[in-house]
């Protein structure tokens, strides 16, 4: 049943995100400057629908996702790294998809990022992330 | 391409699958999650193989003091717990159909492959070394970012903000403030 669902919502997700346009620099880029509203309005609509989805099955509840030192800074690594390549994590994905070559290059530095930030953590931060996750 | 799709139908897409995502799963999506957890998935299985014989054997000792009742009550309270997350093969699989889906979408609009990321990029960041060094650096910022913040967009910006959890509000509006900032000084 996971496997089924984790595959049948990756070709969903992928597929949605490259036809709304999220897998396009430029429109990112719109967003972001605030020149088009199409993907800003995207994104507030779907969280919007979430939060309703959510009360409805689930009472709103979730995973509780721990605040700490690194929640903002974190924030604001990432932004910039996301205005620099146009990417979040799965657009990296799904602009390989697409034929969309450059991309590698953002796939491998994400996932240096990720394989490194745990190391880091651990040598200087230390603070409790709330999980064993790093 | 043009003709992406209108807001709202974009909107419910993704409302529904990271709805249908936690339905079926028990576990709402979180993409930089699941990258973590493929990057660190030999420890997580030693981990797991370790907290498996330490189970059984805790089975097999109280099993030995209280007869076999106790455990069947220990099962029926165990169903209780929340989902665990998803093992490592369930989060490739995920990986590999999210790949499929942007290759599905690229070939039925009749896609080739593209050295570049498009004309815009080249305009707003550039081009050769220092689109490369923006993209492997920008990555880089992207996968360290969303680990120490604990989420990305999907896990933080919609989930979490789906769920209205404070730490997810003050993630998306650092993330996504920090993009407008520096995309309007790149378009300066």
């Amino acid at each position: 049943m996971r496997f089924e669902a984790a595959g049948f919502f990756g070709i969903a997700m992928g597929f949605g995100l490259s036809r709304i346009g999220f897998s396009d620099f430029g429109e990112v880029h719109r967003m972001f400057t605030f020149q088009d509203f199409r993907l800003l309005l995207t994104f507030i609509g779907a969280v919007a629908a979430i939060l309703l989805l959510t009360r409805i099955a689930f009472g709103g509840r979730g995973e509780r996702r721990p605040i700490h030192k690194g929640t903002a800074i974190g924030g604001i690594l990432f932004g910039i790294g996301w205005a620099l390549t146009g990417a979040c994590p799965s657009i990296a994905v799904v602009q390989l998809g697409e034929g969309k070559l450059p991309a590698l290059l953002t796939l491998a530095g994400i996932l240096a990022g990720t394989a490194l930030y745990p190391r880091v953590h651990r040598r200087f931060f230390r603070w409790d992330s709330g999980s064993c996750d790093s | 391409m043009t003709g992406y799709w209108p807001w709202w139908l974009g909107a419910a897409t993704l409302s529904l699958v990271m709805s249908g995502f936690h339905l079926t799963t028990g576990r709402t999506l979180g993409v930089s999650g699941l990258y973590a957890r493929l990057l660190r998935f030999r420890s997580e299985r030693e981990l797991a193989a370790k907290t498996e014989a330490l189970r059984s054997a805790l089975r097999k000792a109280t099993m030995e003091r209280f007869g076999d009742r106790a455990v069947a009550d220990e099962a029926a309270k165990t169903t209780l717990n929340p989902a665990p997350p998803l093992s490592a093969a369930q989060g490739a699989t995920f990986v590999v159909c999210l790949f499929l889906g942007g290759l599905l979408s690229h070939w039925l609009s009749g896609g080739e492959l593209a050295l570049g990321l498009g004309r815009d990029f080249a305009s707003v960041v550039g081009g050769g070394w220092i689109a490369a060094s923006a993209l492997l650096g920008g990555g880089f910022l992207v996968g360290f970012g969303t680990r120490m913040s604990g989420g990305c967009t999907s896990g933080h910006g919609l989930n979490g903000c789906g769920q209205l959890q404070p730490a997810s509000l003050v993630a998306t509006a650092a993330f996504f403030g920090a993009a407008v900032v520096v995309s309007l000084l790149l378009r300066s």
